[in-house]
C-alpha cells in the first residue's frame, strides 16, 4: 500500500487537468471535472443557518422558502453547472419537501432555490436541505 | 512528458487522508446543464442529447458506465408562470449508454421542456 502527503494536486501538462483511470479501466477521466466544486446541509426555517457545507459562504434569505447559497470561490459559467438536492419537513407527516430552482436567477455566485412540500404544492421552509453542485470552477 | 502517480491513500497536512478509490468512485462520472429541453450549456462525459418530445429527454455518455445501476440526482426550473416543476426518470430502466428524463410541473404533473435541467451521474464507469 502506497500514501501521497500532499495538499495541493496540480497537473503537470495543464494545471487544472488530472486524469484518473475509470474502475473498470476501460476509460479515463477528468479528475476535475468529476469533483463536486460545493455542497450544503442547511436549517430553511426562520433564518437559514448552515448545518456543513464546502464551498459555501453564506446563504441569503429571499423570502419565504427561498434561498440563495452564494459560493466561496465563484463557478466559471453562469448556468453552466448543475445542482440538485432535497429537503425534509416535520410538518405533514411523512410527507417530504422538493427543492428546485426559482426564477432565472443563475449566477456564478450562485442560484436560487426553492423548497415546497410534495403533498400540497405549497413554499414550505424545510429544515433539512441538502444541495451539491457540479461543473467547471473559474 | 506527463507522469503517472500509483498510490492508495492522499494525506493532507492538516485535513486528513483518503483513500484514492473513493476519489475514482466518488467522482461524478457525468453532468449535465439543459436549457429549453434541448440546449447543452455544459456537461461532461456526455456525448449527446435527444430531445425525445416536449419534457422527455435522453441523455447520451460520452463513456460507457460499468452497469445500468449508477444514481442520478436531477433538478429543474421552478418559475413563476408555472410552479413546482420536477425531473424524474422516464419509462426504461438506465442503461450503460444513456438514461432518460421526464419533466413536469404543477399538482396534475402537467408536461413541458424545463427551463433549466440539471442532472448528475454517480457509479462506476466501464
Amino acid at each position: 500500500m502506497s500514501t501521497i502527503l500532499v495538499d495541493n494536486l496540480t497537473g503537470k501538462t495543464s494545471a487544472g487537468s488530472i486524469t484518473v483511470t475509470s474502475e473498470g479501466g476501460a476509460a479515463t477521466q477528468s479528475l476535475q471535472q468529476g469533483l463536486a466544486k460545493a455542497w450544503l446541509h442547511f436549517d430553511g426555517s426562520g433564518t437559514p443557518s448552515i448545518d456543513d457545507s464546502l464551498n459555501i459562504a453564506s446563504i441569503t434569505d429571499v423570502s419565504t422558502a427561498l434561498y440563495i447559497p452564494t459560493f466561496s470561490n465563484n463557478m466559471s459559467v453562469s448556468g453552466g453547472y448543475t445542482a440538485s438536492g432535497g429537503g425534509s419537513w416535520s410538518g405533514a407527516g411523512s410527507f417530504g419537501a422538493f427543492i428546485t430552482f426559482e426564477g432565472n436567477g443563475y449566477a456564478t455566485t450562485g442560484v436560487k432555490i426553492v423548497s415546497y412540500v410534495t403533498n400540497n404544492y405549497t413554499l414550505i421552509e424545510a429544515i433539512d436541505i441538502t444541495v451539491d453542485y457540479h461543473g467547471d470552477l473559474a | 512528458m506527463a507522469g503517472t502517480i500509483v498510490a492508495d491513500t492522499l494525506t493532507h497536512s492538516t485535513a486528513g487522508s483518503i483513500a484514492t478509490n473513493y476519489v475514482v468512485e466518488g467522482s461524478s462520472k457525468h453532468w449535465a446543464n439543459i436549457t429549453n429541453g434541448d440546449t447543452v450549456e455544459d456537461s461532461f462525459n456526455q456525448s449527446s442529447i435527444v430531445d425525445n418530445s416536449a419534457s422527455d429527454c435522453t441523455y447520451n455518455f460520452a463513456s460507457s458506465m460499468g452497469n445500468g445501476l449508477y444514481a442520478n440526482s436531477f433538478m429543474a426550473m421552478y418559475d413563476l408562470t408555472n410552479p413546482f416543476r420536477k425531473l424524474g426518470y422516464f419509462g426504461d430502466d438506465p442503461s450503460t449508454s444513456s438514461f432518460r428524463t421526464h419533466g413536469s410541473y404543477g399538482a396534475t404533473a402537467s408536461t413541458n421542456d424545463m427551463l433549466t435541467s440539471t442532472v448528475t451521474t454517480h457509479g462506476d464507469l466501464a
